[in-house]
């Protein structure tokens, strides 16, 4: 299932934000370019917002690999003690995607 | 007293006694302990050692041979403080007793210790050490591997960290022994498992991260062997140890990309902390706004400046100007045209009112009447009429027709 919401890099998304702020700052971009630039700054920290404040931490135990490569998961037990029980919330998004 | 009653005065060969003393001495030392300082060392071409321990007090010979010669693990040299074991003999054809070392070591110096420094150097010399080799770690990691015990602190103290301060990482966790018989290949083995899957990009990571709490020292073998040194060299992803002794830097430590003191420092080492990545965004959005206004506010004021110019200020300031005064004057004549129109229903009212008062009308309403002669000239005087002329009486209730019958002169 595709993720609803891709997940932030937060090294890009974050370099991104600063190029955007110095422009802005320099004040040589035209004004309809500090408004486009704007909005996009805008809906970076958006994004960058939600994936942090939505984040819930996965924490599966790796059992072993099968014969084709493919890594075998269980959930990792001592996590019940350590993490209390928290409402289901929507499927995050994979940490793959940002693997490329 | 004599060693041989039976023969009082036969001598003994100087053979027999080396012999009888040598087999005493190998009876009664068969194994000591002997701490001092290297004298005379010399390595023979046949392999063996040869050289003296000795105290302020004493020398002992001392003879190491090939076999146990190349099991030591450091180079003795003249001065270097030892502990040799050994047993004593005695060399008949030089009359010297001496130590048939077996082992040697350097004082103070466990023989695991020796060979930990042994694999540092070779480790050394094949540039697991490099500084320059140390890869940089993420800055936001996304996926974490963590190789430490299931059910001890270390995980616990890990994980306990991560959900506070960066939630956003998932968590794979490859359970391994850290102690014990067997530890160090549990640990490479979960590492070499863990940066195959992130090579076949079946699981990619940021980082891994092996821990284990603080103990003892001997705790820490499994982290000064050789096969877990060359899993942690080998590995594609950064690896952070977390090996918790803070006295003994462990080979694991060594080759590591980064090291950490404790699992906790590890984690906090390598993510950031999510609560102040949040008020900076908070703080990054002020700058956005900020920036933003004052790119306006800048525009705005180039638009004033340009307007300023005289070569496009007059021909706009001339219409302006016109624009401005048709306004001005339409306002001013709809209001002009209105208070003189109010000026004029008053002025009427007042004529009116004065034209009224003045209307000899209303002079007969006060008991007056009005006489005119024959030709409508108002009768002012006695002396315009004679007897026998017609006269119109005005009242406020109609005209009155009459002659006259006397007048003062007839």
């Amino acid at each position: 299932m595709p993720d609803p919401t891709p997940p932030v890099r937060f090294e890009v998304a974050l370099a991104d934000l600063e190029k955007i702020l110095r422009e802005l700052e320099d004040g040589t971009t035209s004004l309809e370019d500090a408004m486009a630039r704007y909005e996009r700054g805008v809906g970076i920290l958006k994004a960058c917002y939600g994936q942090l404040r939505d984040a819930e931490q996965r924490i599966r135990q790796l059992t072993g690999v099968s014969e084709d490569g493919t890594p075998e998961f269980k959930p990792f037990d001592h996590a019940a003690s350590v993490e209390a029980a928290r409402p289901a919330r929507r499927p995050k998004p994979s940490a793959d995607d940002l693997f490329g | 007293m004599s060693l041989s009653p039976d023969s009082p005065r036969k001598p003994m060969t100087v053979t027999a006694l080396t012999i009888s003393v040598k087999l005493r001495l190998e009876e009664h030392y068969p194994g000591v302990l002997v701490a001092g300082e290297v004298s005379n060392f010399t390595k023979a071409a046949s392999g063996h050692w040869y050289f003296s321990v000795k105290d302020a007090g004493a020398t002992l010979r001392c003879v190491m041979f090939r076999g146990f010669a190349l099991r030591t693990r450091f180079d003795p040299r003249d001065g270097t403080q030892v502990v040799v074991r050994g047993g004593l003999s005695l060399y008949p054809q030089r009359g010297e007793y001496q130590c048939i070392v077996e082992e040697l070591t350097q004082q103070g110096v466990g023989s695991a210790e020796l060979a930990l420094r042994r694999l540092k150097e070779k480790l050394l010399q094949k540039g697991y050490f490099a500084p320059d080799r140390k890869r940089r770690l993420p800055l936001y990691p996304r996926r974490l591997a963590l190789v430490a015990s299931p059910t001890g602190a270390a995980i616990r103290d890990m994980l306990q960290i991560l959900k506070t301060r960066w939630p956003y990482a998932e968590v794979i966790v490859r359970p391994s022994r850290v102690q014990g018989e067997g530890a160090a290949a549990e640990v490479a083995a979960a590492l070499r498992t863990l940066s195959g899957l992130h090579v076949s990009r079946r699981l990619p990571l940021s980082a891994i991260v092996v821990g284990r709490g603080g103990g003892s020292s001997e705790d820490l073998a499994a982290f000064n062997e050789e096969a877990v040194a060359d899993a942690i060299f080998e590995s594609a992803v950064p690896v952070v140890s977390a090996v918790g002794h803070e006295i003994d830097v462990s080979v694991a430590d060594m080759v590591a990309d980064y090291r950490a003191l404790t699992p906790s420092e590890a984690i906090t080492a390598l993510c950031p902390d999510c609560v102040a990545m949040l008020d900076g965004l908070t703080d990054t959005a002020a700058r956005l706004d900020d920036a933003v206004t004052h790119r306006v506010a800048l525009a705005r004021q180039r638009l004033t400046q340009l307007a300023e110019r005289p070569a496009l200020r007059k021909p706009f300031e001339r219409v302006r100007e016109a624009e401005q005064k048709l306004d001005d004057w339409g306002t001013r004549l709809a209001r002009a045209a209105e208070r003189r129109l109010t000026r004029s229903g008053e002025q009427l009212a007042a004529l009116a009112d004065q034209l009224e008062g003045l209307s000899p009308l209303n002079v007969l309403k006060r008991g007056f009447t009005l006489t005119t002669l024959a030709d409508g000239r108002l009768l002012r005087s006695a002396r315009e009429v004679r007897p026998g002329d017609a006269l119109r009486t005005r009242t406020p209730d109609g005209v009155v027709v009459s002659r006259v019958l006397e007048t003062p002169g007839s």
